[in-house]
């Protein structure tokens, strides 16, 4: 498989701090990979980097996607690219309703003009996995949302706008069991849709990676990648806490 | 002048000597002054027009019209054929405040509508006005008078709007009487050009358990301003005022909405959304006033302004009189501020652009006072289409 995404010592600084200080990365077409780390390692900051919000300011490094330059990239062109992120606090929108929304980003996106009608049967298939009520689908967007339904919003919204590389920021966090369970396994039902779609997920927990089989594991300490691994490294981490890793890097030092 | 037209069109004695009258106090009235807080915001000459060419609104929509219960008339018609309800009814919301330009409308108006919605009525179709306004250079002084028997309901769209070169001046005067357990949800649409300068009085009158839904779109006019007051004087009478004002360019909105609450057990909410763009600007004052023996009411009022420019600016003033220690519940917030950088973000990273974010927001931002208008309707698609309109300029 080829390269989708290549991250060439990275730094990043917002509010004039520097949050990631050189970090290296690539993902394969296909691949699914795991960011884990404690708060505040930069985990955020790495995917809003990659997603372009202006806040954060690239001092150094390159971002190569699907041989694409994105450093200098707007947030909605790297959209046009395929990316999307899952957000770890889904924004509100008053007064756009769920259905408005994700019919207007598939045209802004994909210039698709769906009919209503067949827009709409896709909408419930996939609000049907998900277990989500189609009342929702008049709702204004993630107004009034519980957490649990917000994350699960985002996994809808990933589902309708089929991106070739999906971000998503601790979809599992303030899921309850039964939650966790179904946002992983539309998770999983859309890699096996779509599978040369690659993803990167942040988590804290080894939990979702009881439903979801990643490639690679990677562990963030301070703003950079401390050890990468297979899965068998998450279990690791649950095992004996981001301590161990902590002091393992004192020791190499 | 209106003298003139008065005779011209046989007008009933009673209605000559009120105008006489009216044109003589106009004459020696002054303007109002600005340190009055009305007029705080806007100065008040720019509506009183030195163009001295009369003109009636043409009509659209369903004027002289008649169905089993509903009558829509041309207010000289509706006073002749009701003419002792008119004697006794009509003018006698008007009080002093806006005395300068309602003594101008009552002594000038040559058009506007008389609706008359009675017991035996059985559509439940909106009923939809439209005046347009077709000659450059002119005034427009129109009086309208709602009247809604007992216990009846009835959706009313009134629309306002001109091409956009049209260079003229209007002062509305609207009467709404509202029986016992009556409801009116009303619609006033300012979709005039740009050019116009744009003046409304509108006095509501609500009976016992009566309800009125009002809401005010506000898109159009150079100087747009409105007084309207509400006065609850029947027990368990309910007011819900809304509207939305979208300004571009150099427009001016002044808007004054007054709820009165005169009896017992009266219920009012005031949702006021407010967005600039360019160097629009924006006046609301949101005033609630709890009368002595008015016990046990209920008045809300919100108002949120969202700024799209750095040179658009919007006052907030909401004003609370409260003359009794009896109240359930009065509140009232203000928001002021500027887009949100994060649903900005989040919508590009759907990939929206940074300006069809914009207007995504904005239309999201209107859309709770938009779905008020009937779908699928010919002015829904009107208002529609003036709003993308606006918010794709510049």
């Amino acid at each position: 498989m080829s390269e989708l995404l290549t991250i060439k010592d990275l730094h990043v600084e917002i509010d004039k701090k520097e949050i990631l200080h050189g970090l290296n990365l690539s993902i394969k077409e296909g691949e699914i990979h795991v960011v884990m780390g404690r708060n505040g390692s930069g985990k955020s900051t790495f995917t809003n980097t990659l997603m372009g919000h202006p806040a954060y300011k690239i001092l150094k490094g390159q971002i190569n996607f699907k041989g694409v330059d994105i450093n200098n990239l707007k947030s909605n062109e790297r959209a046009k690219l395929g990316m999307f992120l899952g957000f770890q606090y889904p924004i509100s929108i008053p007064g756009v309703t769920v259905v408005n929304f994700i019919r207007q980003a598939i045209k802004v996106l994909k210039g698709d003009n769906i009919s209503p009608k067949d827009f709409r049967k896709r909408l419930y298939e996939k609000m049907d996995l998900l277990e989500i009520d189609y009342s929702f689908a008049t709702r204004y967007i993630n107004e009034g949302f519980s957490g649990g339904e917000k994350k699960r919003m985002e996994i809808l919204q990933m589902s309708m706008l089929e991106p070739c590389f999906v971000i998503l920021d601790e979809p599992d966090s303030g899921l309850d069991i039964d939650s966790l369970k179904l946002v992983a396994e539309s998770i999983n039902n859309f890699k096996k849709q779509f599978p040369k779609t690659s993803i990167l997920l942040v988590t804290h927990y080894q939990r979702i990676l009881d439903y979801i089989k990643p490639d690679k594991v990677h562990v963030f300490l301070d703003g950079n990648i401390a050890d990468s691994g297979g899965p068998e490294l998450a279990l690791e981490l649950e095992k004996r806490g981001y301590d161990w890793l902590e002091k393992a890097q004192v020791s190499v030092l | 002048m209106g003298q003139k037209l008065a005779e011209k069109v046989s007008e009933p004695q009673w209605l000559i000597e009120k105008r006489k009258a009216a044109k003589q106090a106009f004459e020696v009235e002054l303007l109002p002054d600005r340190v009055s807080h009305l007029w705080k915001y806007t100065d008040p000459a720019i509506f009183n027009p030195q163009i001295t060419t009369v003109e009636s609104v043409s009509e659209i929509g369903m004027w002289r019209y008649s169905e089993p219960g509903v009558e829509v008339l041309h207010i000289l018609d509706g006073i002749k054929k009701y003419e002792d309800l008119m004697r006794e009814k009509f003018g006698s919301l008007i009080d002093n405040k806006n005395l300068k330009l309602s003594l101008l409308n009552e002594s000038t108006w040559v058009s506007g509508y008389f609706v008359y919605i009675k017991k035996n009525k059985q559509s439940d179709d909106p009923v939809s006005l439209t005046m347009s306004m077709e000659k450059l250079k002119s005034f427009y002084p129109v009086r309208n008078f709602i009247y809604i028997e007992d216990g009846v309901d009835v959706k009313l769209v009134e629309q306002v709007c001109s091409q956009d070169e049209i260079l003229s001046d209007v002062n509305i005067v609207t009467e709404i009487f509202l029986g016992n357990g009556a409801k009116l949800d009303f619609i006033n649409l300012n979709m005039v050009g740009n050019k116009i300068n744009y003046h409304l009085i509108q006095r509501a009158n609500l009976s016992a358990q009566a309800q009125l839904e009002n809401t005010f779109i506000s898109l159009g006019g150079n100087v747009s301003k409105i007084d309207s007051e509400t006065k609850l004087v029947g027990e368990h009478s309910v007011v819900m005022v809304s509207g939305i004002v979208l300004g571009n360019e150099k427009q001016r909105f002044d808007h004054h909405i007054t709820v009165n609450h005169v009896a017992s057990n009266t219920i009012s909410g005031l949702d006021f959304r407010v967005a600039l763009k360019d160097s629009a600007n924006s006046a609301y004052t949101g005033n609630l006033k709890i009368a002595v023996n008015a016990l046990g009411c209920d008045a809300t009022q919100k108002n949120r302004n969202l700024l799209l420019s750095d040179n658009a600016k919007a006052e907030s003033i909401p004003e609370l009189e409260i003359l009794t220690n009896d109240v359930k519940k009065c509140s009232h917030g203000v928001t002021m501020g500027h887009l949100d950088e994060e649903q900005i973000y989040y919508l590009m990273s759907r990939g929206f652009s940074d300006k069809e974010a914009e207007k995504v927001i904005i239309e999201g931002f209107i859309e709770p006072i938009i779905l008020k208008i009937p779908e699928h309707t010919l002015i829904s698609g009107q208002v529609k289409s003036r709003i993308e309109q606006k918010l794709n300029k510049g």
